[in-house]
C-alpha cells in the first residue's frame, strides 16, 4: 500500500501514521499549508507534482477537504477522509459526491443523514488510537493518582459560541429556542434540536441570520443553524457541570482558555501526545460530556480516555451501547442527579472503578485500535 | 367490613363495588353526585355525617380524592380509603391530605413521590384494576351484531381535550412566552416516559402565564399552591396531550369521556 498523507498537524497525526507503517504501508507526508478548501492554485500544482512522482494507491487526510478531493477528480486517485469532527462543515461541499471520495465519519446519525440524501461516498467508522504507544506509556506512570475529577475540552467561551453573537432574535422565535434549549438540557441520546427545530424554523431564523458559504456547498444551512443551537447547549451544559461538581469534589479543568467565576483547579492546556493520557491513567475520574452536534457517535475523548486506561464517566450516548456495557466497561449517566450520584459511588469505591476501567482499556484494545480498523478503511475505499 | 361508598361519576365505581361485596364485604353507596353533578358540598357535608353518626361503618372510601371527606372521618375517627384514577386530582393540594385518618392510594408513582412527604404514613401507590369477570361475561354474550357495530383495525378511546383543554385560555400571550411554552411542550411530545415540563417552568414565566391565564385555577383556602405543577399538569400536559391525540384524527375515534 502507498499512501500520498496530508496532514495539518492534527492530533491524530502520528498514532496514525506509526500504525499505517506498522501494517507495512508506505506512507509519504505532504503538509503544503492550505490557503483555501476549494481553490488554492499553489496547493493543487505542488500536491499534483508529488501525485505524478510516485505511484500512490490513494490521498488520505482526517477530516474532509473539498480541494483534495477536486485533485483525487482530475488524477483518477481515491481520496479516504476519517473524518473526527462532528459537524465537519466541509462534508456539505459539492465534491463529497466526487466518485474517487470515501468519506469515513464516526457518528452514524451523520452517516444515515448522508445516505438518507443519496450520497454514497459516505461510510461509517468509528474513531480509533494507537494502542501500542499508550501501553508503553502508561506503563512507565506512577501507579498513583493526581487527580480525582478530571475534565479535559473546551468550555467554547471564546468566538466560537456564534449563537451568541446573532444580535436579534424575534420574542417569539427566540422563546421557542429557549424552550427547546432547555429541554435538550435534560434529554441524552434523543436529539430534539435536529428533529423540531425543522426547515420552517430554520426559513424563520434565516431572516435575522446570514449565512451563506457560496455555490461550493449546499444543503448546509438548517445543519448549520442547528449546529450553532447544539454548540449552545453545550457550553450551558459544560459551564453547569464544572460549576456543580467543582462546588463539591476537586476538579481539575484542562481547556484552552481559563475560565471565569468557576469553582475548578485550572490546570491550563493539556498536550495530546504526553500530558494527556498522563492525566486519564491518573485520575480516578475522566469526564467526557460529549458536543451536542455529535449525536450518535463516539467522540474521540472516549477513545483516548479507555485507551489510556482511565476510568471514564460520560453522558449517555446511543453507540456507547453497541459496543460497552454500562457499569462494567466504563459508566454512562442519564440526568445531573445520576451524574453527582456516580462521581460520589465512584470516588469512594476504588476496587470497582479500577476492574471497570481495566474492562473498558480491554474493549478499546479488541475493538479500536488503527491496526484493526485502518484496513477495514482501505478495504472498503480500495476494493 | 361495612364500607360507606362516597360516589359521584366515575365508570370504574360499580366494579369496585362489585369488588367489595366479591370479598364479602357490606357497601352503602351514597349517591347524590350522580344525580346532581353540583350537588352543594355543604350539604352533602351534613348526609354523609347524618350517616356516620347513626350507623357503623369501618371505613368511608371514595374515587380520587374529597377534602370534606377526610376532615369528617378524621373528626370521626375512621379510616378514609381513597383511590386515584386521575392525574392530576386538584383535591390533593388539600391541606387535609395530611390527616391522620387518610389511606390515600395513588395510581402513579410520580403522584405518590409528589405527595408521600405530606403524610408518610398514609400514602401508598396502587396501580389500578378491572373486572375480568365481568368483561369476559360481556364479550360472550354479546351479538354478533353487537360486534360488528365496535368493529375496527385500531381504536382509541378517550378524551380527545380539545374542548376542556384549561390551556386554550391563555389570552394574548406575550411572544416571548408563546415561542417558550411551544418549544418546551413540543419537546415533550417527543419523549415518552419521562415528564418534565415541571422542571423548566423558570419563576418569570410561571408569572407571565399566569397574567395571561384568566381564571387560572386558583386551590381554595387551606391548601398547598404548587403553580408549577399546577402549570405543567393540568395546563401543559394536557395540551401535549390534546396536540398528540391531533395527530391520530384519521383514526376512527369513540369518544365519550
Amino acid at each position: 500500500m502507498n499512501i500520498l498523507y496530508y496532514t495539518w498537524n492534527e492530533c491524530t497525526f502520528k498514532d496514525c501514521t506509526e500504525c499505517m507503517k506498522a501494517l507495512g504501508w508506505n506512507v509519504t507526508f505532504i503538509s503544503h499549508p492550505l490557503k483555501d478548501y476549494d481553490i488554492d492554485d499553489e496547493f493543487m500544482c505542488e500536491i499534483t507534482a508529488v501525485i505524478c512522482s510516485s505511484n500512490y494507491d490513494c490521498i488520505f487526510s482526517f477530516n474532509y477537504f473539498p480541494i483534495i478531493s477536486r485533485i483525487c477528480m482530475e488524477q483518477g486517485l481515491t481520496y479516504i477522509s476519517w473524518v473526527f469532527d462532528s459537524p465537519n462543515i466541509t462534508m456539505d461541499s459539492v465534491t463529497l459526491k466526487n466518485p474517487c471520495n470515501a468519506v469515513f465519519t464516526f457518528d452514524y446519525a451523520t452517516y444515515e443523514r448522508y445516505r438518507n440524501n443519496g450520497i454514497s461516498t459516505v461510510h461509517y467508522m468509528p474513531l480509533a488510537y494507537n494502542h501500542r504507544r499508550l501501553k508503553k506509556l502508561v506503563s512507565q506512570l506512577p501507579q498513583t493518582y493526581g487527580h480525582e475529577v478530571s475534565f479535559l475540552g473546551t468550555l467554547y467561551n471564546n468566538e466560537y459560541n456564534f449563537f451568541d453573537q446573532i444580535s436579534y432574535i424575534p420574542p417569539q422565535l427566540k422563546g421557542y429556542i429557549d424552550g427547546l434549549i432547555n429541554s435538550q438540557l435534560l434529554i441524552y441520546g434523543y436529539d430534539l434540536i435536529s428533529e423540531l427545530f425543522n426547515h420552517e424554523k430554520c426559513n424563520e431564523l434565516a431572516r435575522y441570520v446570514n449565512l451563506d458559504m457560496g455555490p461550493l456547498y449546499e444543503n448546509y444551512r438548517d445543519k448549520l443553524f442547528c449546529n450553532m443551537i447544539h454548540k449552545k447547549i453545550t457550553v450551558i451544559e459544560r459551564r453547569e457541570f464544572m460549576q456543580m461538581i467543582g462546588e463539591k469534589y476537586s476538579l481539575d479543568l484542562y481547556s484552552p482558555s481559563k475560565p471565569d467565576n468557576l469553582p475548578v483547579n485550572y490546570c491550563g492546556y493539556a498536550e495530546y501526545m504526553n500530558q494527556m493520557p498522563e492525566i486519564f491513567y491518573t485520575s480516578k475520574i475522566n469526564l467526557n460530556i460529549t458536543l451536542r452536534s455529535i449525536t450518535t457517535g463516539i467522540p474521540l475523548r472516549i477513545i483516548d480516555i479507555l485507551g489510556a486506561n482511565g476510568f471514564l464517566l460520560t453522558n449517555y450516548q446511543q453507540e456507547l451501547e453497541e459496543y460497552f456495557t454500562n457499569g462494567i466497561d466504563l459508566v454512562w449517566y442519564e440526568s445531573r442527579e445520576d451524574l453527582m450520584d456516580k462521581i460520589n459511588y465512584y470516588l469512594n469505591h476504588d476496587t470497582e472503578r479500577i476492574h471497570i476501567a481495566d474492562n473498558g482499556h480491554k474493549k478499546v484494545e479488541e475493538l479500536f485500535t488503527y491496526e484493526k480498523l485502518l484496513p477495514k478503511i482501505f478495504n472498503t475505499a480500495l476494493t | 367490613m361495612n364500607f360507606l361508598f362516597y360516589r359521584y361519576v366515575s365508570v370504574c365505581e360499580p366494579d369496585i363495588i362489585n369488588g367489595f361485596k366479591i370479598l364479602g364485604h357490606y357497601v352503602k353507596t351514597i349517591d347524590n353526585e350522580i344525580m346532581d353533578k353540583n350537588f352543594p358540598a355543604q350539604k352533602s357535608l351534613e348526609i354523609v355525617s347524618s350517616i356516620l353518626l347513626n350507623e357503623h361503618f369501618d371505613a368511608v372510601f371514595s374515587i380520587n380524592y374529597y377534602p370534606f371527606l377526610s376532615a369528617l372521618c378524621n373528626i370521626i375517627r375512621i379510616p378514609y380509603i381513597s383511590w386515584t384514577v386521575d392525574s392530576p386530582v386538584m383535591e390533593l393540594l388539600s391541606n387535609t391530605v395530611a390527616n391522620e385518618y387518610n389511606r390515600i392510594f395513588l395510581f402513579d408513582r410520580e403522584q405518590y413521590m409528589d405527595l408521600l412527604p405530606y403524610n408518610p404514613d398514609n400514602i401508598f401507590y396502587l396501580p389500578l384494576a378491572t373486572n375480568c369477570s365481568r368483561l369476559r361475561k360481556l364479550i360472550n354474550t354479546t351479538s354478533l351484531t353487537e360486534h360488528n357495530r365496535w368493529r375496527s383495525d385500531i381504536s382509541f378511546v378517550g378524551s380527545l381535550y380539545t374542548e376542556k383543554c384549561p390551556f386554550n385560555n391563555l389570552t394574548n400571550p406575550p411572544e416571548y412566552l408563546s415561542g417558550y411554552l411551544q418549544g418546551i411542550m413540543e419537546a415533550q411530545k417527543n419523549i415518552y416516559g419521562y415528564f418534565f415540563l415541571d422542571e423548566l417552568l423558570p419563576d418569570s414565566i410561571i408569572k407571565k402565564f399566569i397574567a395571561h391565564t384568566p381564571g387560572y385555577y386558583t386551590p381554595p383556602e387551606l391548601s398547598r399552591r404548587d403553580d408549577r405543577k399546577l402549570i405543567a399538569l393540568n395546563y401543559l400536559g394536557m395540551k401535549v396531550t390534546s396536540m398528540e391525540i391531533s395527530l391520530l384524527a384519521k383514526i376512527w375515534i369513540h369518544t365519550e369521556a
